[in-house]
């Protein structure tokens, strides 16, 4: 191809690579012939950069839809450190003038994120119609997919916003599909004809291994002693805030690490701090809740613990998927205890209401507040033209299939053959590269054998009064 | 340790926890200011702005559950006296504000968000570093500070900001150290993120919750600093300002008032309901009550008639509408509480 140097170049001076890593170059060539493209990436391998180089050699705009604002501002927070400053995200928080103001101007942004619903505002919508929209990215796609666990019914709207925007090129994006959601993502958006771009979802840096103990507190020894034996930097996950903020906590006075919780409960202002710390590796370990997007952008992530097992496998591969970023042998360890998914399966149960009750929602005679935080899920179904009875029905197929889900988690949990083989079947992927250091199961004595690259030295901030701490703040050396 | 919110109750007298909530979040209605002043936590209007409802209802359920709180079916709560004696033992260690005075001055919040971003972008301009990523504040805070620094940048505002922190923290670190060393740790920079909450609890050894009630007064403490001396500060923050504890309609009634016009005349020409300019008097009785002509507001008769019914601790009466207007009741509520409270 003619612009391949250029490509080079741009890849070199923006980004500091010099070459691909597998499945990239395809789809950004895919995308500037005016394809459209299904790229399938496992965690880590690069995504960002498939629509991010692209942009410099398109003249028009690039449309990001993301399902979540705190996805979306790791997006931006990257381009930013870039230097990129061409950068919007559209969100509900921008409101009244400020919004009218940017929507005028949304030429000066190169890059616009938005969600879903979002760009189903008509005032947004006819925004960026007027403009030059070159690229759409629809980033986890699979959200489209009623087949996946992560399904959001607002990426339905997607379909008819990429026709309203004359059917752009466009790129899905996911890290998890399985063949059948594949197929699901591009009949959803009517994009039969994509290119697909498919890597292994294996990452065979990763052991993997499983511990079950009888009681919490057990646990609670077991990961204790692993965060001592493992020294970071770690990621590890638990399925409530409360908890990730405790063990947080407990294990700062337990250890001699600077541990810090990260979840949706934790305020903005503390989680840039909580990042930065972090990534200069002035924090070891990261209390997480899974349900929050964290777009830690670590390369040297060494282990990524589950206190909790998450509701499906998808969830797993994505949250273990931020270790070992760097290739290096990275670890990945469930903690399981006798019924915990019993709290999976509450975080996930839907209350499905009767049909009267949907009717009279539907009528507006009664608000949808009723239904409590599922609320808003139902009311959309109600808007788009299903009945009752339709809505009933899928979700009680949803139901049954989150069990489903659920059921193959465990799967995992009780397999007794590798766990590799199990989860790559799972994800329709049959071959696997024989590694000599793979899951528990085919090396019982693992925690003796599986050396972990050394931590980078832990970073101690000077203490400083006020005094030094404000020159250092604004680079002031005179005395 | 501190005990989350123990603070706010009182062994003798039943406080209302949603006065107590809305006040610590500034909701201003003339019944939480009226009763913020009868528990004399009015300085703490707008302390704890991020405070939740889900976080307040379960910290209460929680004081409760430990047996350090009662709440009567009026949701008034009293502290037990078990409260009553972990509070004493708590009270050395929790955090005393130096500027709640100034609480009605700006909205703490969006100081600070200002505050934080303005010296982030100021510090990577110092070091010539242009990638980096900004913290994510308010798009409206957002574009305020980014023409703060492009009106500025040229004129050194390094230096400028430097002295103007300087002088600010040297009076900060004389009416309390922890003032000053919070204020310009907790800042973020070139290749600094700052202490979190919980780096700030065990560095200067106060409650986490107080670190919330010390950055605060940080913040008014900025603000009443900037509204008196000019420079890059002062320019930042000068269009957050409030001129007076009142809303800025309450005081425009409160000057037409002091002005001469009667109730009838203002709301004339204010189209406004009476009742509303009604409101705005009772605010500004709590609020200002000594820059008022309370002889002209509440007459001597008048206040002698309602005297005879009402008796005691004003914030045990109740309302009796063949008694008085509730305006007249509240305004020889709010009377009798002042002077009492003297």
């Amino acid at each position: 191809m003619e612009n391949n140097e250029k490509i080079l170049q741009i890849l070199k001076k923006r980004f500091g690579f010099d070459k691909f890593r597998p499945g990239q170059k395809e789809t950004i060539d895919a995308l500037l012939a005016g394809k459209d493209a299904l790229t399938v990436l496992p965690t880590g391998a690069g995504k960002s950069l498939l629509y991010q180089l692209p942009a410099y050699l398109i003249s028009g705009t690039v449309v990001i839809v993301s399902p979540l604002l705190s996805l979306m501002q790791d997006q931006v927070d990257r381009l930013h450190r870039q230097g990129e400053k061409r950068v919007i995200m559209l969100s509900g928080q921008i409101i009244g003038r400020e919004r009218a103001n940017i929507l005028r101007n949304l030429k000066s942004f190169k890059f616009v994120f938005a969600s879903p619903e979002m760009l189903d505002n008509q005032n947004v919508l006819e925004a960026l119609k007027n403009i030059n929209v070159d690229l759409l990215v629809i980033d986890e796609a699979h959200c489209i997919s009623q087949w996946g666990p992560d399904f959001r019914p607002e990426y339905l709207l997607l379909k008819n916003i990429r026709q309203q925007l004359g059917k752009p090129a466009t790129l899905m994006l996911t890290a998890t599909a399985t063949p059948r959601i594949r197929q699901d993502i591009l009949a959803k958006l009517g994009i039969i004809t994509a290119q697909q771009i498919i890597r292994p979802v294996d990452r065979p840096n990763i052991f993997l291994a499983v511990q079950q103990k009888t009681t919490q507190k057990e646990k609670d020894e077991e990961l204790l002693q692993l965060v001592r034996k493992f020294d970071g930097p770690g990621i590890i996950y638990f399925a409530s805030r409360k908890l990730a903020s405790q063990m947080a906590e407990w294990l700062s006075s337990q250890t001699d690490l600077n541990v810090a919780a990260y979840h949706a409960g934790v305020a903005t202002i503390e989680r840039f701090r909580i990042q930065n710390q972090f990534m200069n590796n002035e924090l070891q370990v990261i209390c997480a809740t899974s349900a929050f997007g964290m777009g830690i952008d670590k390369n040297d992530v060494r282990y990524v613990i589950h206190y909790h097992l998450p509701s499906n496998l998808e969830n797993y591969l994505q949250e273990i998927g931020r270790a070992g970023r760097d290739g290096k042998q990275s670890l990945a360890v469930l903690l399981y205890a006798n019924g915990d998914e019993m709290i999976q399966r509450q975080l996930t149960s839907i209350d499905i209401p009767p049909a009267s009750l949907l009717q009279q929602i539907k009528d507006d005679k009664i608000s949808s507040t009723i239904l409590g935080d599922q609320g808003a899920l139902f009311e959309f179904y109600l808007n788009h033209q299903s009945t009752p009875e339709q809505i009933i029905t899928m979700f009680n197929q949803r139901k049954s299939q989150t069990e489903e889900e659920l059921q193959r988690m465990l799967g995992y949990i009780k397999a007794d053959s590798c766990r590799r083989k199990y989860l790559l079947n799972y994800f329709g992927e049959t071959e696997k590269k024989q590694e000599s250091i793979c899951c528990d199961n085919e090396m019982p004595e693992w925690k003796h054998k599986v050396f972990l690259p050394a931590r980078a030295e832990k970073t101690i901030t000077q203490k400083l009064d006020w005094h030094e701490r404000l020159k250092q703040l604004l680079n002031i050396t005179e005395n | 340790m501190v005990t989350k919110l123990l603070r706010f109750f009182s062994y003798h007298q039943p406080r209302r926890i949603r006065v107590i909530e809305n006040t610590l979040k500034s909701r201003r209605t003339v019944a939480t200011l009226f009763w913020a002043r009868q528990y004399r936590i009015l300085e703490w209007l707008g302390a704890y702005r991020s405070l939740t409802r889900q976080d307040y209802d379960q910290t209460i359920n929680g004081l409760v559950n430990d047996g350090l709180l009662m709440i009567d079916d009026q949701l008034q709560a009293k502290l037990t006296e078990k409260g009553a004696s972990q509070l004493k033992k708590e009270e050395s260690n929790l955090y005393t504000p130096s500027f709640y005075d100034w609480y009605w001055l700006a909205n703490t919040q969006r100081i600070m968000q200002r505050l934080f971003l303005a010296i982030q972008v100021v510090s990577e301009y110092s070091y010539g570093q242009r990638k980096y990523v900004p913290l994510a504040i308010s798009y409206g805070e957002m574009l305020a500070v980014k023409q703060w620094f492009r009106q500025n940048f040229r004129q050194n505002i390094v230096n400028e900001l430097y002295s103007d922190l300087h002088r600010l923290g040297s009076a900060l670190e004389n009416e309390d150290p922890r003032l000053a060393t919070d204020l310009f740790n907790v800042m973020i920079g070139h290749n600094y993120s700052g202490w979190t909450v919980n780096q700030a609890s065990a560095d200067l050894n106060i409650g986490l919750d107080d670190v919330q009630f010390l950055r605060h007064d940080e913040m008014l403490a900025i603000s009443a600093y900037a509204r008196n001396f000019p420079g890059p500060l002062q320019q930042l923050f000068l269009p957050l300002f409030n001129e007076s504890p009142l809303n800025r309609s309450a005081q425009i009634t409160f000057d037409l008032y002091v002005k001469g016009l009667s109730i009838e005349q203002i709301a004339q020409q204010r189209r406004l309901k009476q009742n509303t300019i009604k409101e705005h008097l009772l605010e500004a009785a709590v609020l200002i009550p000594n820059k008022l002509n309370w002889d002209a507001l509440l007459p001597a008769d008048k206040r002698v008639a309602l005297g005879k019914f009402y008796q005691g601790d004003p914030t045990s009466w109740e309302f009796n509408e063949d008694k008085a207007t509730f305006y007249e009741y509240r305004l020889y509520q709010i009377y009798q509480g002042i002077t009492d409270g003297k």
